[in-house]
């Protein structure tokens, strides 16, 4: 009955070229994931070809450590986590994400021209875009692991990870699970068994892959998840040029709102806490899964870190976000 | 002596044992308090550093006695071997300190020494000295990922705790 | 009646007393002390923890005026038994005393990390301790007369009379030594001044020595550390305690400890008399002259001692 609905629910919204056969056969999960990542491959070779002969652009390191230094770096091919080789082993190690000319940029992401390059850490002065990075990439591997746990039966679909900020104390991924199981509510074994996956991929040690795509390449991939597609018309909307950035680590495959920390074993600590049923107009059961997680570079005493377990459990809101954006131009109007 | 004596189980040895004995050590000590009170900045291994901060300390705080106190003149003579240097402490530093009660010397370590040996080494300042500041390490910011979850954290505590409080007062009231 | 001149002469008394633990029964004893104070009129401290003794001392008055009242009876008055007026002692010494601010050097913390607390509750318990028992002030130099309680002795009690030479021991567990030299036998004894077994702590003499520590007495001719057993208590000076400047005359060389070390820093021993010039230029070796520079061995407890005593003092007024 869940197909169904969402088979109407994709042919309703998407565009009649994509979806040619009228009764989509239903994919396990593990072959969409393969689907994807081959058009992922193919579409991050094909960007790579662009670049067929080696070009040199200069970069200039102002951070606080190495005072005038200059890369010669490759264009298209050399990143920031190849400019912190060069530094040195704690630039590798603690970098989270790059400023380029002022703009966040991922660690693994190629340089396109010649600029000026500077290191992010978790304990830098003023963190706060790292630890949103953080909080993001954490929510992306729970949504991970939220797709590959259940049996190849259940149909999962994964809504969005809604932007939380750190001071609520939880991440979280939105997803609907099968129709067969909305009476199911997680036990305690059950998330602990979640956060077991989380661990497996941490220890895997995956690095996060990102590409610039165009919306027909992002909507092919997203085929099967209406959810996502209506995530990359958004976000191809906002961007004038219709592009859209994904995020793959391993083989998930993600639409994403931000950079993400290099690789999966930054994380140190990491816990999936709770799941929460939403109300929602839509006839699906949206549930919201929750964790909670810490870095390598942080640590935290256990009693402490208990209780943020325990605060994390419950339900976090994206919205007091948005309250308090609204309320800051209101004062800023206000003060004007 | 250790100043962190707490963070250090030193099992009773409150002091390093310098030099060739009691005598020498004074000696060494002295001679490194010399220069700290000529040149107000000085470079050294960080256990000696460490050891003589307790009597830097201790000297500004005779030296606020005032010159006329026979027993401060007594310190003062003793410890500063160049004797130009006891008008420099009862007229310059006794007066820099008048308002604080200890706390005078600042130090930091450097990094090791790579000409004789590997030692620890550390600088040892009186602070408001005219030199350019030293690079003091900054503590964790309160805008780390931990400091804000536990901001997030305290906020709930109030808040809960707050409506507790108010629900209590209509209870009285009631 | 027939014993008391007896008595009071000092050698029989002083046998009496040496013998305490076996020989004469105690009322005797109290009897004695009576008619001496009666005698010489000398004022007495009337100390609270020593109620029991003086309700006995009573009891001994009684008896002795209760034969003056048989005189009486001659004259053909009626044989009434009349109680004798009660004797108001007036203490004269006692409040001069109280005005000197003195704290008792075991209530000082030595200088080490034990935590605070720990000293805290000892000093309490010392304060309840002190509330039963007056222990005077005295110093290294006073002559005491302590009475402990001891199984064996007849009347369960005995006394020792000596001059202090030590006081050590911080807290519950300190300490003070006497010595007396007893038939040509020197005699050193150490109490604990918060032991249960104390049970009188008599001053009979306040005095200082020009040092800390008379252990040096050991070595020291007999005479200087005899001190007479039956002594009367020494009215207690009003303002300031005196310092005995005494130089003590010592036996030949060689002496238990080395005592002109600078180390021990002895002032009551007149050297010149005991060591040679070699001897001397040793001596000198020995000195540490850098030792008065070094401010990590200064323990400074004006400030420490100040707030204890007052602590102590609002205790003991409750």
């Amino acid at each position: 009955m869940a197909s169904f609905r969402v088979a109407c629910g994709l042919r309703r919204g998407c565009s009649k070229r994509f979806v040619s056969t009228d009764p989509v056969p239903r994919l396990s999960t593990a072959e969409i994931a393969q689907m994807r990542n081959e058009l992922f491959s193919k579409e991050k070779e094909r960007q790579l070809s662009l670049y067929p002969r080696i070009e040199k652009i200069e970069v200039k390191y102002v951070g606080t450590s190495h005072p005038g230094t200059l890369f010669i770096m490759n264009k298209g091919l050399s990143t920031p986590y190849t400019c912190a080789m060069h530094l040195s082993e704690w630039h590798c190690k603690k970098s989270v994400l790059a400023l380029v000319d002022g703009n966040l940029w991922d660690m693994y992401r190629p340089l396109t021209q010649s600029c000026e390059i500077q290191f992010l850490t978790f304990k830098d002065e003023d963190p706060e875009e790292v630890n949103k990075a953080y909080w993001r990439s954490c929510a992306m591997i729970l949504g991970c692991v939220l797709e590959q746990a259940f049996k190849d039966e259940y149909l999962v679909t994964l809504v969005r990870a809604p932007e939380v900020p750190v001071v609520s104390g939880a991440f979280c991924y939105d997803v609907i699970l099968d129709s067969r199981l909305n009476a199911w509510t997680p036990t305690e074994e059950n998330l602990r068994s979640f956060t077991k996956e989380v661990h497996k991929l941490i220890y895997k040690d995956l690095p996060f892959e990102i590409l610039d795509v165009d919306v027909k390449v992002a909507l092919e991939i997203f085929q099967h998840n209406q959810y996502k597609l209506d995530a990359v018309k958004q976000k191809a909307s906002q961007n004038s040029e219709g592009i859209v950035q994904l995020h793959r680590f391993g083989d998930f495959i993600d639409v994403s709102e931000g950079p993400h920390i290099p690789r999966t074993s930054f994380c140190g600590q990491y816990e999936v806490t709770a799941a929460h049923n939403l109300e929602s107009r839509q006839s699906e059961l949206i549930r919201r899964v929750q964790g909670l997680s810490l870095p390598v570079q942080l640590k935290l005493h256990h009693a402490v870190w208990h209780r943020l377990l325990e605060r994390s459990q419950k339900l976090v809101n994206e919205d007091k976000r948005k309250e308090m954006k609204n309320e800051n131009e209101v004062s800023k109007t206000e003060s004007v | 002596m250790r100043l962190s004596a707490a963070a250090w189980i030193s099992h009773g040895r409150l002091r390093r044992r310098l030099g060739y004995g009691p005598r020498s050590r004074l000696d060494l000590l002295r001679n490194l308090l010399t220069g700290l009170v000529r040149h107000e900045r000085i470079e050294a291994p960080r256990a000696r550093l460490d050891e003589m901060r307790f009597y830097a300390e201790h000297l500004i705080d005779y030296a606020k006695r005032g010159d006329t106190d026979p027993k401060a003149m007594n310190m003062a003579n003793f410890w500063l071997t160049e004797k130009d240097l006891i008008h420099k402490l009862f007229k310059v530093l006794a007066p820099r300190f008048q308002a604080h009660a200890g706390n005078y010397t600042r130090m930091l370590q450097i990094p090791n020494r790579t000409t004789i040996d590997r030692a620890k080494m550390a600088v040892i300042e009186y602070k408001g000295n005219p030199f350019p500041p030293l690079p003091i390490p900054r503590r964790d910011s309160g805008k780390t990922l931990v400091n804000q979850l536990l901001k997030g954290y305290k906020d709930d505590v109030f808040r809960t705790k707050g409506a507790q409080l108010q629900e209590g007062h209509v209870g009285t009231a009631v | 009646m027939t014993k008391v001149p007896n008595l009071s002469s000092q050698t029989t008394s002083l046998r009496s007393i040496k013998f305490d633990s076996s020989g004469p029964p105690c009322r005797e004893e109290h009897f004695t002390h009576v008619y001496l104070l009666l005698k010489k009129r000398l004022p007495f401290i009337v100390m609270a923890a020593s109620c029991r003794k003086v309700w006995e001392m009573r009891g001994a008055c009684r008896r002795f005026f209760s034969v003056s009242g048989f005189l009486n009876c001659k004259d053909g008055q009626p044989a009434k038994f009349k109680p004798p007026p009660k004797p108001v002692i007036i203490d004269e010494t006692k409040p001069l005393a109280a005005e000197r601010r003195f704290l008792s050097p075991e209530f000082i913390p030595p200088r080490e990390r034990t935590h605070p607390f720990k000293f805290y509750l000892e000093r309490r318990d010392m304060i309840q301790r002190r509330k039963v028992l007056n222990i005077p002030e005295f110093y290294v130099g006073s002559i005491l007369s302590v009475t402990t309680a001891d199984p064996y002795a007849s009347g369960k009690r005995s006394t020792f009379v000596g001059l202090c030479i030590q006081r050590s021991g911080k807290g519950l567990g300190a300490t003070f030594i006497l010595r007396n030299i007893i038939e040509g036998q020197g005699v050193e004894v150490c109490f604990e001044l918060y032991s249960p077994l104390v049970q009188e702590i008599k001053l009979l003499k306040l005095e200082k020595r020009l040092d800390d520590n008379l252990m040096y007495l050991r070595d020291a001719l007999p005479e200087y550390s005899t001190v007479d057993v039956n002594m009367m208590p020494v009215p207690i000076p009003a303002d300031e305690v005196p310092v005995n400047k005494m130089k003590v005359k010592m036996k030949p060389r060689p002496w238990s400890k080395h005592w002109e070390h600078p180390k021990f820093n002895i002032q009551g021993i007149n050297f010149d008399f005991f060591l040679t010039d070699e001897d001397k230029k040793k001596v000198e070796e020995w000195s540490m002259p850098w030792r008065e520079f070094d401010m990590m061995i200064e323990y400074d407890t004006s400030k420490i001692e100040k707030e204890i005593w007052e602590e102590v003092n609002a205790e003991l007024k409750k």
